[in-house]
């Protein structure tokens, strides 16, 4: 060996941990060189002082200490475990809840969105009920919905300009629904009160008994 | 009844294993006697990785709660020895490094206790007083080393372990653990040189 020992050689020869080929060698150099003979020197005076501390015993008290420690974190867990199942059972009762209260939501949601559909359905029927007896700018309340008498029909209140909704006589729309339907032209001489719904296609005339009859029931076909 | 439902134990292959799955069964005795058979061995690692008797008792007390937690897992891979000396160790590490972290220790608090008596009732108290003197310079040394390089030499030389066992602690090579404990060596007789 030429140059100087390696720390980890000499530690490792400390140990025993070379080969028979590599303790010849470091054993040779050993012999040969003051500087890594006093290093090894050293390094052998360290271990053997480490290896003489003297191992403690634990405190008697220390036994006693863990096994209260490891009790108390075993009856801990043991709630903790129990904690833990009621809430699984809290859980799992919680997501029928769950379900259910989304069904219930869902139908819910559903039945406003049918009636919501219905009142736009109701609303896009033109309605228009004749009744010869009443006075020009007379009001009447039929099945919720206020009319107001103008000439020869009655107009719901607030949608005259919506030709969807309500019709006024003598309007384009009026003329246009006449042409449409040309059994209307008998309002011109009915002597009866009477609601008109166009409904699916079809116009339907209903008797309109006290003006509080709902134009929406069922009535027979007028013409067609 | 098959024999495995009547002795849990008679799954396992070895008594370290065999002492892992009679915890895992509720088996206390099988903590006791790992409590007895591991105690020294924590206890002092603690010790010397700590430098005080006070924060060595903390540490085994959480150590064997640890252990008591997991033991359920240990699988046998290694042996019972060097796993709970990677869980002590990992420990340790872990408070000393909170502790440096958040506070910084103050040079009394660490005690001589770690390290400075010698086992020798035959020398003259002047020898033996010379001799502790030396020794409490190992231990402070000790203590000023790098914490890899202590861990090694700890392993090493005062606990025994192998070089295998240590790589195996340590989750290392073996060259790993062959240079840190060289450097370990090396670094505690320059101070030790340096302070004589």
């Amino acid at each position: 060996m030429s140059t100087h020992a390696t720390t980890e050689t000499l530690s490792a020869y400390l140990d025993r941990q070379l080969s028979a080929a590599q303790t010849r060698e470091i054993e040779d150099h050993l012999a040969d060189c003051p500087r890594c003979r006093r290093q090894f020197a050293g390094m052998r005076s360290v271990v053997a002082s480490l290896r003489h501390l003297e191992r403690m015993a634990p405190p008697p008290t220390l036994g006693g200490l863990v096994t209260r420690r490891v009790t108390l974190e075993s009856a801990r867990k043991g709630l903790l475990d129990r904690f833990e199942s009621g809430l699984g059972l809290f859980e799992r009762q919680s997501s029928i809840l769950g379900l259910f209260g989304l069904i219930v939501a869902l139908a819910v949601i559903m039945l406003l969105f049918a009636q919501a559909l219905e009142r736009q359905r109701n609303a896009s029927i033109p309605v228009i009920f004749h009744d010869p007896t009443a006075a020009r700018g007379e009001s009447r309340e039929l099945a919720g919905r206020v009319f107001r008498r103008e000439s020869g029909v009655w107009v719901e209140a607030g949608l005259e300009a919506e030709p969807d909704r309500a019709v006024a006589a003598d309007s384009r729309q009026w003329r246009a629904l006449v042409a449409a339907h040309p059994e209307l032209a008998e309002l011109e001489t009915l002597e009866e009160a009477v609601v008109l719904r166009v409904e699916d296609g079809v116009l339907r005339r209903e008797a309109l008994a006290a003006g509080t009859a709902d134009p929406r029931g069922s009535g027979r076909p007028l013409g067609r | 009844m098959n024999a495995a439902a009547e002795n849990p134990a008679a799954f396992s292959s070895t008594p370290d294993l065999d002492l892992a799955v009679r915890h895992r069964y509720g088996d206390a005795a099988a903590f006791d006697e790992i409590y007895r058979q591991f105690a020294p061995m924590v206890y002092n690692l603690a010790l010397r990785m700590a430098g005080s008797e006070v924060k060595a008792e903390d540490y085994t007390q959480e150590v064997f709660l640890r252990i008591h937690r997991h033991l359920g897992r240990f699988s046998g891979r290694s042996s019972l020895k060097t796993w709970i000396y990677r869980v002590a160790l990992n420990h340790c590490r872990s408070r000393l490094s909170r502790r440096r972290y958040f506070f910084q220790p103050l040079a009394e608090e660490q005690d001589d206790a770690a390290g400075v008596q010698l086992v020798d009732g035959g020398r003259d108290p002047e020898n033996l007083a010379l001799a502790r003197d030396a020794e409490r310079q190992v231990g402070h040394a000790l203590r000023e080393l790098k914490p890899v390089f202590r861990e090694a030499v700890i392993l090493r030389d005062l606990e025994g372990l192998t070089y295998e066992e240590i790589a195996e602690v340590l989750k290392v090579r073996i060259g790993t653990v062959r240079s840190r404990i060289a450097r370990g060596r090396e670094q505690l007789r320059l101070t030790l040189e340096s302070s004589s």
